[in-house]
C-alpha cells in the first residue's frame, strides 16, 4: 500500500539496470576546409582528424601565456587541422601525405613546454602524439622499457614501479611525453647523476617526412641530433631506454644559507665530494617567501636554499658526514620533503599573478654566481622581482631557471613583461649560457647553441627533411605572416643587438616603460575580472589534468578537460562565441577530481565546472541524454576500470583501512 | 463450504517518515563519483544523482544490509561505514534498538526478519532471554510451518471450559456451555496502556484484529459510530476500576468485555455473568506477590479470563521484589493445574512482550494468549522517545491514517505468527494450543545453570 508522501521502503525494488550504451561518441560539429576533407579521404581508420575550430585552436598553444598581439598578429598559430594517430603506420601514411602536398607538420606531445615548439606559425597540420601512449615492454633483466611515444612520464614511472623499477630522469612536468621531453630537453630531474636524457635513451623509431619509419639506435650517426631537434626532423614513436631499480631509500635535504654565493659554493664542494647525491637544486628567497604564503604560514626562512636528494644508505651516511664537518645544518625534514616534491609543478606560483614570465638557459657553473648577481642586478633595473631556481646538471653546468611574476589580464604591462624576459635571457647568453629550447620565442638565440649541436641538426635536417615539411618555419629562420617580414625581428643578426641595445640603455626603457605601465594602469585597470576568468589566468596550462582526466579517455577531445575548459573561459572573456556542440563537450565530465589532484596551482576546479556550466546552461542548454549515455558508457569502459584502480592519479589518497592498493 | 487455510495476506507498507537507519554509510570527500559502488550494491543503496548523474547521490541508508560490499569495492577507499548514532540512540532496557528496529522491518515487510551476519550474542540474559526453545524437529522440512505441506493451527479460544459435559438419557447436552471466543492467532492488540492513542489508531488496530480474526482492547467508547458496527464483534471494552456496572451498555455485538480487579470485584462479576450470561468476562489483574491465589479466586468467582499485566519490562507491576512475567507466569499456571481447574479460566499475558520470541516463550510459561501493547505501537514507525507528545511527534503519528496503521499492524501480527509457525515446526508441534505450559519444551537458563555448577564450591547456589 504505497501511498502518496510515504517515506522510502526500506526493500527497494532494484531490478537490474538498462545495459550500458555500446559506444558514445560526442555530438561533432560542422567540420571545416577542404584538408580535413582531404585526410578524412584517405580513410585511416585509427586517426581522429579534428578541424572544428574550437577544438583546433586548442593546439595554438603551449604551456606559455603569450600576449595576444605577438601571437596573433605575428603568426598563424592556429593549425589547420589537427590530426591524432593511434598507430605507427598512420603517422607514416599522414607525413606522407603532408610532404606530397607540402603542409607543415607540427609534431606535438602533451604541450608543456613554455616556448611554443609545439605551435604552429604558419599553420599546417598539427600531430598529436599524446595519444599513442602505450607502455610496450618492460624488461626487468636488462632494465629497459619500450615504450610509444605518446607515453606519459608519470604513467610509465607507474608500470615501473609495479616492478620494482623507476625512471633514470624525468622532466619536472612529469605529464609531458616521452617524445616532447627528447625533442625539446632532456635536461632536468635527476639529471646531476644520470645525465642528459640522450644517455638513457638506447633506440628509437622516427617517422620522416616521406613516410619512412626510421629505426636509429646509438651507432646511427643522425641519433644525437634528434635530442633537441624540437620536431625538426620527423616524428619519434618508439623509444627503448634505460631504467633503474627503485633505490631502497631516497632522501631529500634542504640547507638554507643567507647569500647565493655560499649556497652555490656549498652544492659545488658537494659536487665535488664522494658524497655522489642524486640530485642538487638551488632556490632563491623569493620562491620560499610564496611557498609560505601558499601554505599560510612562515614554515621557512626566505632565504637561499639547497636541495639535496639521496639515493641510498651509504650515499647518505656520506652526506651526513660531509654536512657535520662543513658546520652546517639540514632543514626539517618535512619542509625538505615538501620542497622536494614541489620540484614537479614549477609553475603554480602563477597564481599570484595571475601570470608567471621567465627565461630558462643552460649555463656553466664556473659562470653562474656571475651571471646569477647579473641577473639580479638586470632585474632590480627593470623592476621585476625575479625568482631563481638552479637544477645542476652533470656536465658542469647547471639547468637556470628565472621566473617573475606578472600580470597577464593586462595587455600591455604583461606585454612589457614579456620583453622583459628577453632582455633578461639575453643578457645571460650574452654572458656565456645557452638557450635551453628554442621554440618561438627563443630563436633570437639560436646561433647560441652549442656549434655541434647546430651542425648536427642541420645535417640530419638536410638529409630526413628536404622538403623542409616539418616543423616549417621555426628554428633556424622564423616566419610568420606578411611573408615572414614579422617573424624576421626574431632573428638572431636584428634581435640580439636589439635587446642588447634595450638592456645597455635600461634606465632609458624602463622609463619608457614606465610610460607604458602608466598608460595601462590608467586605461586597462578597471576593467574587471570575473571569478572564473580569474581561475583561467591562474591555470599553468601544463597539461597534468589531461593524462588523468576518463572524459578524455573517451571523447579524445581536450576541452573536456580542465585545461580545455579554462581556455573556453578565456575564448568567451575575449567575446568569441562558442559553439553549441563545445558547450555540451564541457558537460561531458565524471566529476571524479583527478584534476584537482594532479593541478599544481590547487584550483578548486570542479567548483569552477558548476559555476562554467551554469553560465552555459543559460547559454546554450544542456543535453541531458548525451550526458546520461556518456557516464553510462565511460562506466562500462574496462580503460575506465584501470584508471580508476589505480587510483585515477598515482598517490591519490587512500583510505584509513590501510595497506597498499590490490594490483589490477 | 470450501477448505481455506488460514492466511495473513501481507504487503509492503512503507513508512510515513522512514526508520532510522542501522547502518551509516559516509561518503568522503575523496569519492570520484566513479559509480563503482552503484555496480557493487545489491540493495540500491548507492546510485547516481538524479539531478546531476555525474554525481553520486547521498547513500539510502535504509537500504544498506551490512555487508560491507560496497566498502571493498571502493577504489578510493571513500566509503565508511558505522552503527547510526540515532539507531544505538533508540529504546532502552528490554526495548533495544535491535528490537525496535526488527519490529520496524516487520511492520512493513511482513516478513521474517534475518540478520545477514548472524547473531552473535548474547545467548542467555534476564527474562525472556534466561530461556531457549526446542528446535529438536527443525530438520522436518514437511513440518515447516509456512511452507511446508502439513497444516499447523495458531487458533486458540478464550473463556472457561468445563471439566466434563453431561448428556442426558435421550443423549441430548445438559451441561451449561459458558461462552468462548475463538482466535486465530494467540495474540491480541491492548491500547489501555499505551501513552497516546489516537481515533485513528483505535480504528486502525481494530480493523487489524478483524482482519486476523483477534481482538482490540481498549476503552468503551474508543471507536467510531460507523467503525462500531463493522468491529464490534473485534473489540473488547475494557471498563476501568469502579466502574458503575448498573450504567454500562456493552457495544452491539461484542462478544467478550474487560473489568479491573478492585474491592468489590466478587459482586461485579455475579452482576456482570446475570447482566451478558453470553459475553465472556475478562478481569484484568496486575501482577504481583500472591498473583497466583487471585487468579484461583477467579475461577472460583466462575470469571473466563483472567488479563494479567505485567509492566514494559516484562516485570510485574504490585510487588517489592517484582519477578519476571516468565516466573510470574510458570507459577500461575502450577498453582492452576495443581488445583485442576487449569481450563476453566484463560491467560492473556499483557507487557513487556518485544520480540516475535517473546510469544512462544509466554505460552510456554503457561500464557493462552498473548497482549500486544507497545509493540503495535512501534508497528507505526513510533522512535519511543524519553516524553511521548503527539504534538512534538518526530513521525507524526497523529496524522497517520487508519488504513496505513492496519497494515502496519498486520503486518506486524503475520510476521510475528510465521515465526511462531516456525517455532513450532521446528519443535514438531502441530497446533499452538498444546505449547501452553509445555516446560519440557523449554530449557531455563537458571535450571542448567544449577545443575551445572551447583555442587562446584563458588559456583551457582542451589537457587
Amino acid at each position: 500500500m504505497a501511498e502518496a508522501g510515504v517515506g522510502s521502503p526500506i526493500y527497494r525494488n532494484n531490478s537490474a539496470p538498462p545495459p550500458p550504451p555500446t559506444e558514445f561518441s560526442a555530438k561533432e560539429e560542422r567540420s571545416e576546409g577542404k584538408l580535413a576533407e582531404a585526410l578524412r579521404a584517405l580513410g585511416l581508420k585509427d586517426v581522429r582528424i579534428i578541424s572544428s575550430f574550437g577544438e583546433r585552436m586548442l593546439y595554438s598553444r603551449d604551456q606559455s601565456e603569450i600576449p595576444r598581439f605577438m601571437k596573433e598578429i605575428m603568426f598563424l598559430s592556429a593549425p589547420t587541422v589537427v590530426v591524432q594517430p593511434e598507430s605507427e603506420r598512420s603517422v607514416s601514411a599522414l607525413l606522407k601525405f603532408a610532404s606530397s602536398h607540402r603542409i607543415p607538420v607540427i609534431p606535438r606531445g602533451s604541450g608543456s613546454s613554455p616556448f611554443g615548439g609545439s605551435a604552429p606559425v604558419v599553420g599546417g597540420m598539427v600531430l598529436d602524439v599524446s595519444v599513442m601512449d602505450q607502455v610496450l615492454a618492460i624488461d626487468v633483466h636488462r632494465l629497459t622499457a619500450r615504450v610509444r611515444g605518446g607515453v606519459r612520464w608519470a604513467d610509465l614511472d607507474h608500470e615501473l614501479e609495479k616492478h620494482g623499477l623507476t625512471l633514470n630522469t624525468c622532466p619536472s612536468s612529469k605529464f609531458s611525453t616521452v617524445a616532447g621531453w627528447m625533442a625539446t630537453g632532456g635536461m632536468g630531474l635527476n639529471s646531476y647523476s644520470k645525465g642528459h636524457l640522450r644517455e638513457s635513451v638506447h633506440a628509437i623509431s622516427l617517422v620522416t617526412a616521406d613516410g619512412l619509419v626510421r629505426k636509429m639506435d646509438r651507432a646511427d650517426p643522425l641519433f644525437p641530433a634528434v635530442f633537441g631537434s624540437e620536431g625538426q626532423l620527423g616524428v619519434i614513436t618508439e623509444v627503448t631506454l634505460s631504467v633503474r631499480k627503485k633505490p631502497e631509500k631516497s632522501q631529500p635535504h634542504l640547507i638554507m644559507f643567507s647569500d647565493f654565493r655560499s649556497a652555490l659554493s656549498f652544492a659545488y664542494a658537494l659536487g665535488n665530494s664522494d658524497v655522489r647525491p642524486a640530485h642538487i637544486v638551488y632556490e632563491s628567497p623569493l620562491k620560499f617567501s610564496l611557498v609560505n604564503r601558499m601554505l599560510g604560514g612562515e614554515r621557512y626562512t626566505p632565504e637561499h636554499g639547497i636541495i639535496v636528494n639521496i639515493e641510498g644508505q651509504d650515499s647518505e651516511d656520506r652526506y651526513q658526514q660531509f654536512v657535520k664537518s662543513a658546520g652546517l645544518k639540514d632543514e626539517k625534514e618535512y619542509l625538505a620533503r615538501y620542497m622536494w616534491n614541489e620540484r614537479f609543478f614549477p609553475m603554480k606560483m602563477r597564481k599570484y599573478g595571475p601570470g608567471m614570465l621567465g627565461s630558462e638557459v643552460v649555463i656553466p657553473l664556473k659562470i653562474l654566481p656571475d651571471s646569477l648577481q647579473k641577473a639580479e642586478d638586470l632585474c632590480k633595473e627593470l623592476g621585476l622581482e625575479p625568482m631563481f631556481e638552479v637544477h645542476f646538471l652533470s656536465d658542469g653546468n647547471g639547468l637556470l631557471l628565472c621566473y617573475y611574476i606578472t600580470d597577464q589580464g593586462n595587455t600591455i604591462s604583461f606585454t612589457l613583461d614579456a620583453a622583459k624576459s628577453m632582455i633578461l635571457t639575453s643578457m645571460l647568453i650574452d654572458n656565456g649560457a645557452r638557450p635551453y629550447s628554442i621554440g618561438i620565442w627563443n630563436t633570437a638565440f639560436t646561433n647560441a647553441e652549442e656549434k655541434a649541436q647546430l651542425t648536427r641538426l642541420r645535417e640530419a635536417k638536410a638529409k630526413l627533411d628536404p622538403g623542409n615539411v616539418m616543423n616549417t618555419g621555426k628554428y633556424f629562420f622564423l616566419s610568420g605572416r606578411f611573408g615572414g617580414v614579422l617573424g624576421t625581428a626574431f632573428s638572431p643578426g636584428i634581435m640580439r643587438p636589439a635587446l642588447k641595445t634595450m638592456r645597455v640603455f635600461s634606465p632609458l626603457t624602463m622609463r619608457l616603460m614606465r610610460t607604458g605601465y602608466k598608460f595601462a594602469e590608467r586605461r586597462l585597470r578597471p576593467k574587471t575580472r570575473t571569478e572564473l576568468l580569474k581561475i583561467a589566468d591562474e591555470c599553468a596550462m601544463c597539461g597534468a589534468c589531461v593524462s588523468v582526466c576518463p572524459a578524455y579517455l573517451v571523447v579524445k577531445d581536450e576541452r573536456v578537460t580542465a585545461r580545455g575548459k579554462l581556455l573556453a573561459v578565456k575564448a568567451m572573456a575575449r567575446g568569441q562565441k562558442i559553439t553549441k556542440e563545445h558547450a555540451d563537450r564541457i558537460f561531458l565530465c565524471m566529476r571524479c577530481k583527478a584534476c584537482e589532484q594532479v593541478c599544481q596551482s590547487k584550483l578548486r576546479l570542479v567548483d569552477t565546472y558548476d559555476e562554467l556550466e551554469k553560465e552555459l546552461e543559460a547559454l546554450y542548454g544542456k543535453d541531458e541524454k548525451e550526458i546520461e549515455n556518456f557516464i553510462r558508457y565511460v562506466e562500462s569502459q574496462p580503460d575506465f576500470d584501470k584508471l580508476i584502480e589505480r587510483g585515477l592519479v598515482v598517490g591519490a589518497p587512500k583510505h584509513g583501512m590501510g595497506g597498499e592498493r590490490d594490483e589490477v | 463450504m470450501k477448505y481455506e487455510r488460514y492466511h495473513i495476506p501481507l504487503k509492503s507498507v512503507p513508512g510515513r517518515v522512514g526508520p532510522v537507519p542501522k547502518f551509516v554509510i559516509i561518503r568522503a570527500d575523496n569519492c570520484i563519483n566513479c559509480g563503482k559502488c552503484e555496480k557493487s550494491c545489491i540493495y540500491g543503496v548507492h546510485k547516481r544523482s538524479e539531478a546531476d548523474l555525474r554525481k553520486m547521490a547521498d547513500p539510502d541508508n535504509n537500504l544498506c544490509k551490512n555487508c560491507f560490499r560496497c566498502i571493498q569495492d571502493c577504489p578510493q577507499r571513500a566509503l565508511t561505514m558505522m552503527v547510526g548514532p540515532d539507531y544505538k540512540a533508540l529504546g532502552r532496557g528490554l526495548w533495544t534498538s535491535l528490537r525496535i528496529f526488527t519490529i520496524w522491518s516487520e511492520s512493513e515487510t511482513g516478513k521474517i526478519p534475518v540478520f545477514g551476519a548472524g547473531y552473535r550474542g548474547l545467548f542467555a540474559g534476564p527474562g525472556y532471554d534466561g530461556m531457549w526453545t526446542d528446535m529438536s524437529e527443525i530438520v522436518r522440512p514437511t513440518r515447516d510451518g509456512i511452507h511446508g505441506r502439513e497444516y499447523i493451527s495458531t487458533s486458540v479460544d478464550l473463556g472457561s471450559r468445563p471439566a466434563w459435559l453431561e448428556f442426558d438419557k435421550a443423549g441430548a447436552l445438559v451441561t451449561d456451555m459458558p461462552p468462548i471466543v475463538e482466535l486465530q492467532v494467540p495474540f491480541v492488540i491492548d491500547t489501555t496502556r499505551l501513552r497516546s492513542a489516537t481515533d485513528a489508531m483505535k480504528t486502525g488496530m481494530a480493523r487489524a484484529a478483524k482482519h486476523v480474526d483477534s481482538l482490540l482492547f481498549a476503552a468503551p467508547d474508543s471507536l467510531s459510530r460507523e467503525a462500531a458496527s463493522e468491529l464490534n464483534a473485534h473489540f473488547v471494552p475494557v471498563y476501568a476500576e469502579g466502574t458503575d456496572l448498573r450504567s454500562i451498555v456493552l457495544p452491539r455485538g461484542a462478544r467478550m468485555a474487560a473489568l479491573t480487579l478492585g474491592s468489590n470485584w466478587k459482586e461485579d462479576a455475579k452482576r456482570f455473568k446475570s447482566m451478558y450470561p453470553q459475553t465472556v468476562l475478562a478481569f484484568r489483574v496486575n501482577a504481583g506477590k500472591d498473583v497466583e491465589k487471585r487468579v484461583l479466586d477467579l475461577v472460583k468467582a466462575k470469571v473466563d479470563v483472567a488479563h494479567v499485566l505485567f509492566d514494559e519490562e516484562g516485570m510485574e507491576l504490585d510487588s517489592v521484589e517484582p519477578r519476571y512475567a516468565k516466573d510470574s507466569l510458570r507459577a500461575i499456571h502450577k498453582a492452576l493445574v495443581s488445583k485442576s481447574v487449569r481450563d476453566q479460566i484463560t491467560i492473556i499475558a499483557g507487557g513487556g512482550i518485544a520480540a516475535a520470541e517473546h510469544v512462544p516463550k509466554t505460552l510456554i510459561c503457561g500464557a493462552d494468549v498473548v497482549a500486544l501493547e507497545k509493540a503495535a505501537v512501534l508497528a507505526l514507525e513510533c522512535r519511543d522517545c524519553m516524553t511521548c507528545s503527539m504534538g512534538s511527534c518526530p513521525v507524526n503519528m497523529g496524522d497517520a491514517p487508519a488504513e496505513w496503521i492496519e497494515n502496519r499492524v498486520t503486518n506486524l501480527m503475520g510476521a510475528w505468527r510465521d515465526q511462531l509457525l516456525e517455532v513450532l515446526g521446528a519443535m514438531g508441534l502441530r497446533e499452538v494450543r498444546r505449547l501452553r505450559g509445555e516446560l519440557g519444551r523449554a530449557i531455563f537458563f537458571e535450571d542448567v545453570e544449577r545443575e551445572s555448577f551447583s555442587d562446584i564450591e563458588g559456583g551457582a547456589g542451589d537457587g
